[in-house]
């Protein structure tokens, strides 16, 4: 009895193997078509992007856009600045990353570029030397905002205050407001970290006839009139 | 009395003087030539153009006209950001148009729409990245591997300034 009970299991796993190994097969040639269709869609896809990206530079030569004269272009991206406050260097800068013509028109706008900043807790010499120089390349003869953060950064505590002293005066050197031609207006707040008279002795070379103004302590809002400082 | 305008593409249109007159270039001619019923011809405006450009004018005829001789008052239409319900909708067009008007606007001598055309332009542009700037406008990325760093290196400082 027990014998026949084993035969016909083994029959039947027989019988199983047989049917698993035939969907199996089936299996792994449906996995093979899958995979050769999807690569083929991605052959597809990239095809069609490159047609696509092929088509809009096409397009591109003939864009409207390719028509505005220089001066309406300008006038355009002046536009885009009347944005918030603190986004118009931002602003300025991605239109000027688009391409060669409009980096051209905007280098060559310079109401785009008349808001200076510079902080000093955070922006390293050899960055503040690059950028002041491309800005005074851009502001021409416009009047300019000048924005002074932080001056006199941050010291370090049981760090070498000479040496952080020595590292601030060449920052404010770098920043050489006799290099701007007007200057509508000058912001400074001095780092909470920093003594306020030895921030505002770093700065040498003042340039006259500038609404002036400077804030003490941390926060640009707590203005009060250079005259007074002076 | 009315004035006959003939685009580029020969349609004539026959508008009331004051409107026609929102457009300086029209209203110096106007004044140079006197009475008369001469057809003015505008050989950069086409008549799609110049039927949106005249929809404007007639909206707007009854408006103070800017000077021209006062450059604090272009200054301050310039500055005022908002552009008005009426001009927002007369000013929802596709890319083509849109630009066609400000050409037009440009060549017409009509300053206020001109305004209007860039305004519409510059709030396109706002808040996009280079990228999404050249989707939009169908501009191709040109700068070789050295702009790119220097712009990186800009990049870096355009954050929050």
């Amino acid at each position: 009895m027990s014998e026949s009970i084993g035969l016909q299991i083994s029959e039947a796993q027989a019988t199983y193997d047989k049917i698993q190994a035939r969907y199996e097969e089936q299996l792994a040639i449906l996995k093979s078509e899958l995979h050769a269709a999807m690569q083929h869609t991605i052959m597809l896809q990239t095809l069609k992007e490159t047609v696509d990206n092929e088509m809009n530079e096409i397009y591109g030569v003939i864009h409207p856009i390719r028509r505005i004269p220089v001066e309406l272009l300008k006038q355009i991206f002046e536009e885009t600045l009347r944005t918030r406050e603190g986004y118009k260097m931002w602003q300025a800068t991605q239109i000027s990353h688009v391409c060669q013509y409009w980096r051209a028109v905007a280098l060559d706008t310079p109401s785009l570029w008349s808001k200076l900043c510079i902080d000093f807790r955070y922006d390293p010499l050899n960055l503040i030397i690059e950028y002041w120089n491309w800005m005074i390349e851009r502001v021409k003869m416009t009047p300019v905002d000048v924005h002074f953060y932080s001056l006199g950064g941050m010291q370090q505590s049981g760090a070498a205050v000479s040496e952080h002293n020595r590292e601030e005066q060449k920052k404010v050197d770098a920043c050489s407001l006799l290099r701007i031609p007007v200057i509508r207006e000058l912001n400074i707040d001095v780092d909470s970290t920093y003594p306020t008279d030895q921030a505002f002795s770093m700065i040498t070379g003042f340039p006259r006839n500038t609404a002036w103004w400077r804030s003490v302590g941390h926060g640009p809002r707590a203005a009060a009139g250079w005259a007074d400082f002076l | 009395m009315p004035v006959l305008l003939v685009t580029s593409d020969n349609e004539q249109f026959r508008v009331e003087k004051v409107v026609a007159q929102r457009s300086v270039l029209i209203k110096n001619m106007l004044e140079d030539v006197g009475e008369s019923d001469q057809p003015i011809p505008l050989p950069n405006v086409t008549a799609p153009v110049l039927k949106k450009v005249l929809e404007y004018c007639d909206h707007h005829q009854t408006d103070p006209l800017p000077t021209g001789d006062e450059p604090s008052a272009d200054e301050s239409r310039k500055r005022t950001t908002d552009i008005s319900e009426w001009d927002q909708k007369f000013i929802t067009v596709d890319q083509e148009m849109l630009f066609e008007i400000i050409l037009a606007a440009n060549y017409l001598d009509i300053k206020p729409l001109l305004d209007v055309g860039c305004k519409t332009v510059a709030n396109m542009i706002k808040g996009k990245s280079p990228e999404e700037i050249r989707k939009l406008f169908n501009i191709v990325n040109d700068f070789t591997p050295e702009e790119e760093a220097q712009i990186k290196k800009e990049n870096e400082w355009a954050e929050d300034r």
